[in-house]
């Protein structure tokens, strides 16, 4: 099929523009129309890029190897699924295939940077891993459309979810804040709950999910049936419990007896870089889970900190590194950093983190392990100021 | 509410009592002000809401998500 046909027949807007030809496409189009397009581009001598919304385009060839992908996908998903069935291993799929940008104060209408113009393109966030919450839709809406569920975009001020049209009534999806769960194989937190019950769950939190006119006809998918309809995806055991392997090897590491809370939680890391390598690399899902399994094993959230950081040479701060504090009782001030390349924790001793990372440039807030640095670490402005109080 | 208003009138002898109900825009103008409340909040914790809605709710025990 060329392109003249692919035009007459859908609705698609192509721009010559100099020496290549820029596709920008519906986000809700049929299987077989991404499959005509895949060869048009694949056929095309010219340069191509590909955009489903008006920022971001994808390359030629990431729009051909995120296809791949999709296809992959699509491909897994029995035709006899119920839409209930689909969209639940859509959503879950997220968490496997997405990861959150982990910026600090990451603004995806910053045309400034570069990440909003990858992280909002379909075919660009699935070649790279990352997206934000209305690409995570994005991606979403794109594939259930080709397995014939229809999805409508819902957005609040800050916040982008799903709604999706079931057999039995509208269900809510909302695959971004479910990207931990899905990954690390927990219960979906935010699929097929009602808006009233979403609203209670953030509340005194966010407001994310606030909106002027809440979706009509949305139908709650109880515990049980939401149980079985993972179960029948291979999510949960005999007793319909979701898998969540990171659970129970805490519940190995707690039940050894440690000389201290500090060998308990090495124990933990160690544990953790070599049974969730892949995980470990989806940075801000990976930085929540941390935080709920030091809470599972007793460690108070006062006593935690995490943060992403960014070593001095990082002018852009383009590669942020997830750090980890855990205040101990001997008073030992190290930090651990997540090194992906060695896929490992590193302790590194407070004064030397000091000499060696920072926080994001945009952070104005006081990093955290200033409190731990000697006196004598102070930076000279603040010296200055302690002299001018005196 | 027609009791209230008996007991009181007995008390005070007068019969045109009416009780006055919160007005709706008081309670708007309590809802919007929670809600600034909670920017507020949200904003102090800017790293973990980047605006996106990305906002970690932490009190979640990993038990109930087995």
């Amino acid at each position: 099929m060329d392109i003249e046909e692919l035009k007459r027949n859908h609705e698609m807007k192509v721009d010559e523009l100099g020496k290549f030809t820029r596709i920008q496409v519906r986000e809700d189009e049929d299987n077989a129309f991404y499959q005509n397009l895949a060869e048009y581009i694949k056929s095309c001598d010219r340069e191509v890029s590909v955009a489903n919304t008006i920022i971001g385009n994808a390359s030629k060839e990431e729009f051909l190897q995120a296809e791949e992908i999709i296809q992959e996908i699509v491909k897994d998903i029995n035709p006899d699924w119920t839409k209930k069935q689909k969209a639940a291993y859509v959503h879950y799929e997220m968490g496997k295939r997405i990861s959150y940008v982990p910026d600090f104060k990451f603004r995806g209408s910053d045309l400034g940077s570069k990440l909003p113009k990858n992280v909002k393109n379909i075919w660009k966030s699935i070649v790279e891993g990352q997206s934000i919450c209305d690409g995570v839709t994005a991606i979403e809406r794109n594939i259930l459309s080709r397995v014939g569920v229809s999805t409508r975009e819902i957005s609040s001020k800050t916040h982008s979810f799903l709604l999706v049209e079931t057999e039995e009534g509208n269900i809510i999806s909302d695959a971004t804040w479910d990207l931990k769960n899905s990954l690390y194989g927990s219960k979906p937190m935010y699929f097929g709950k009602t808006y009233e019950q979403v609203r209670e769950i953030e509340k005194g939190q966010s407001n994310a999910h606030k909106l002027e006119n809440p979706p009509e006809n949305v139908i709650e998918i109880p515990d049980k049936e939401l149980r079985e309809i993972f179960h029948s995806l291979g999510y949960t055991d005999e007793d319909r419990k979701f898998l969540f392997p990171m659970y129970y090897k805490i519940q190995e590491i707690k039940d050894k007896e440690h000389d201290s809370q500090e060998e308990m939680i090495d124990e933990f890391l160690d544990m953790f870089t070599q049974d969730f390598s892949e995980e470990a690399m989806h940075l801000s899902e990976t930085r929540n889970m941390l935080e709920g399994a030091m809470n599972e094993m007793g460690i108070s959230s006062k006593d935690l900190t995490t943060k992403f950081v960014y070593q001095k040479s990082d002018e852009e701060c383009e590669k942020p590194l997830l750090s980890l504090f855990v205040k101990n009782e001997q008073g030992r001030n190290e930090i651990k950093l997540l090194d992906i390349d060695e896929m490992q924790f590193k302790g590194i001793d407070v004064i030397d983190f000091d000499k060696e990372y920072k926080p994001h440039d945009l952070d104005t807030v006081q990093p955290f392990w200033k409190q731990y640095l000697p006196q004598m670490e102070k930076t000279y402005r603040e010296n200055e100021m302690e002299e001018k109080t005196n | 509410m027609e009791w209230l208003i008996k007991i009181i009138q007995k008390l005070f002898k007068k019969d045109k009592i009416k009780l006055i109900e919160e007005p709706k825009n008081i309670q708007k103008t309590k809802e919007q002000r929670n809600d600034f409340i909670l920017d507020l909040v949200q904003n102090a914790d800017s790293e973990r809401d980047d605006r996106n809605g990305y906002k970690i709710i932490p009190n979640i025990q990993l038990k109930d998500m087995l």
